[in-house]
């Protein structure tokens, strides 16, 4: 039997397929902001504890000049966080799940359904006080072995859960 | 112990128990002997029972050692085939099972290191690829192992030839690589990553100069200074330093590449690849074909004027496999068409392209960022101390980075096929990757500050063994191939 090789037309990507770049992502909760702020505070004001070891030094200005990068560092995290949420956004396709995420690195994720191994939900101590649930789906990538999806509500996130377990049965 | 047929649990035999012992011992012996040595430099009054004290303690408690952890680590393994499912039982307090589907194993490696060969025992590794949890090696002597690979042969037929179809005659060839090619691609290597091992080594030396009684310290210090004083009086007398250095890592290179890889011999049928290599040590792997999701052509211009490439074969990694044992390289090769197209199909080759893309110069300027950095803190420095003459190192090494980002914009490229892609990268060697679209796993792209003014992005694409990155392509294009990528899927 003579193998088929039909011709690929380019032109035809653009009008058969929803191309990532110009899905609807859809958003993740507004509370994921304040999960994702306390969790940025907890961790600078570890590390603003942490500095404070410089003080055993004899000269405390060290110490000052770590205290005050750190809460530069805070304040510029914070404010970027404010916006980066927005970015945020899933999209599922028929074949695939995409993930936008990143404001000064916009990046897309896209993993196929049948390459998939695992899905779950995952909650954190904050996420918990929100009641915020992530998706978690993991795959056999060498790097980017597991994707997240987080700030979903529990609703949504069983719903996403769903629709990826039944497209991996499918496929 | 020979009559054993896998079907209930069993140990291995006492000789895997020896072989443990040796391996834990191995392990132990080198840092307390170290701690044992640097404390007879700091004693230097000590009588000659003192010196068999300090050397005689140490060996006894990694012999203790040695034993105790080869008892915990081979009294609870016990293993047997049931059902399909290689079943493992381990551990001493929290008794674990692990059963591994034979059909699913993805690769057998096989070690024969000194112990083993003089026991004639094997140690077999199972790599799967459903997690990256640690594997399972199991000692076994000749007998045994070839039980259990037919045992997994069967398991991989009966589960590929499900369908009625009739068997498939699949003849075995062998193919031998000559260690005069392999010498040969030794040579055409790059050689400054010895140099890192070297640098690595001298580091642990000097740090350990600190645990030395200042007197030899100050004495060491002292002929240093002079010797270096004299030789480092002008910079021809450095670069022969440099060249002396360089052929003694020649000859480790080149000794290493020897042991690991000489009297390499290759049998292969349709479906699997069976490597046989190593001078004392004898090691084999297997590749099996739907298994394999990279292969990579090396060739540098020395390699290309000699006429042969390094060829690596790649598959999924795990937790216990070490890069060097997943990915096999074949050194000093002419061989990469014929493992194309083993791999492809012998008419894949030839199939046109359907779409291209190249690296723009993103490449160059990111492969630059580094070495100017390095550059300006040398200068500064060289001016600092007045060493106006030692300029030209600087100077010298940014000029071949620049040599090597053009390289490298020039080579960064990918091309989709019919059935598979290339990507291609490399600096002073051109590089080609060969990857089924069947083998994706994941794919991004990703944007940068940049993006919004020159219209590049990163591709970057991930297989269960590899992950590749294309900077600075097209955005246009990059958005197809993304797509075309994620359809062949």
């Amino acid at each position: 039997m003579i193998p088929s090789n039909h011709q690929i037309y380019l032109e035809e990507i653009n009008e058969r397929i929803d191309q990532v770049e110009n899905l609807h992502y859809q958003p993740v909760e507004p509370l994921y902001r304040n999960v994702q702020m306390i969790l940025t505070a907890i961790t600078y004001f570890i590390l603003a504890g942490l500095a404070l070891l410089l003080l055993l030094l004899d000269n405390p200005v060290w110490c000052l000049i770590a205290e005050g990068i750190i809460i530069a560092s805070l304040a510029a995290n914070l404010f970027i966080l404010r916006k980066a949420w927005t970015f945020k956004g899933y999209a599922l396709r028929e074949y695939d799940l995409s993930y936008r995420s990143g404001i000064i690195f916009p990046t897309i994720t896209t993993i196929p359904f049948n390459r998939m191994q695992q899905v779950g939900t995952k909650q954190n101590p904050i996420s918990k006080l929100f009641k915020l649930y992530s998706v978690e789906v993991v795959n056999g990538a060498q790097l980017e072995a597991a994707i997240s999806i987080p700030g979903l509500t529990e609703e949504k996130a069983n719903q996403i859960k769903n629709i990826i377990i039944e497209k991996m049965r499918d496929e | 112990m020979n009559n054993y047929n896998f079907s209930h649990p069993h140990r291995m035999s006492p000789a895997a128990f020896f072989i443990i012992f040796m391996k834990t011992f191995k392990q132990s012996i080198i840092p307390c002997l170290t701690i044992a040595f640097i404390k007879l430099f700091d004693s230097p009054d000590i009588t000659n029972i003192g010196v068999g004290m300090i050397i005689l303690i140490p060996i006894a408690i990694c012999l203790a050692i040695a034993f105790l952890a080869a008892a915990f680590s081979y009294f609870p393994k016990k293993f047997y085939i049931k059902d399909g499912n290689l079943i493992f039982t381990h551990g001493l307090f929290n008794r674990e099972t692990t059963s591994i589907p034979l059909y699913r194993v993805h690769s057998l490696r096989t070690r024969k290191g000194i112990w083993y060969r003089i026991l004639d025992m094997r140690g077999i590794i199972f790599d799967t690829l459903a997690t990256r949890q640690e594997e399972i090696e199991l000692i076994l002597d000749e007998f045994e192992w070839k039980r259990l690979l037919s045992i997994i042969d069967s398991k991989e037929s009966l589960q590929t030839d499900s369908s009625d179809q009739p068997p498939v005659y699949n003849p075995v060839s062998t193919i031998h690589f000559p260690n005069k090619n392999l010498i040969l691609s030794a040579l055409c290597q790059n050689h400054l990553k010895g140099m890192a091992v070297l640098g690595s080594f001298l580091s642990i030396i000097f740090d350990h100069l600190a645990d030395l009684p200042d007197t030899d310290t100050d004495s060491a210090a002292n002929f240093l200074e002079v010797y270096f004083d004299r030789l480092f009086t002008s910079p021809i007398k450095v670069i022969a330093l440099f060249a002396i250095i360089y052929v003694f890592i020649l000859i480790l290179w080149i000794g290493r590449v020897m042991l690991r890889y000489s009297n390499m011999s290759m049998s292969h049928d349709k479906n699997l690849l069976t490597f046989s290599y190593g001078m004392l040590a004898r090691n084999s792997c297997r590749f099996f074909y739907d298994k394999i999701c990279t292969i990579r052509i090396k060739r540098n211009f020395l390699e290309k004027y000699f006429g042969f490439s390094t060829i690596m074969l790649r598959q999924a990694l795990n937790a216990s496999a070490q890069k060097e044992d997943d990915n096999l390289k074949i050194y000093g090769s002419d061989l990469s068409s014929f493992f194309l197209k083993w791999w492809l199909g012998s008419d894949s080759l030839d199939t046109p392209e359907i779409i291209s893309a190249e690296s723009g110069k993103g490449v160059f300027y990111r492969a630059l960022l580094l070495p100017c950095l390095i550059t300006i803190a040398a200068c500064i420095i060289i001016c600092h101390f007045h060493l106006i003459e030692w300029i030209f190192a600087p100077i010298l090494f940014l000029l071949i980075s620049v040599w090597r980002g053009i390289l490298l914009m020039r080579h960064s490229r990918i091309s989709l096929k019919d059935t598979y892609f290339i990507i291609r990268d490399g600096s002073f060697a051109k590089c080609e990757n060969f990857i089924k679209y069947s083998d994706i796993e994941v794919v991004k792209i990703r944007r940068t500050p940049f993006t919004r003014r020159f219209h590049r992005v990163s591709l970057i694409i991930s297989t269960s063994g590899t992950t590749f990155r294309i900077r600075s392509i097209k955005e246009k294009e990059a958005h197809i191939i993304y797509e075309l990528l994620l359809l062949n899927n």
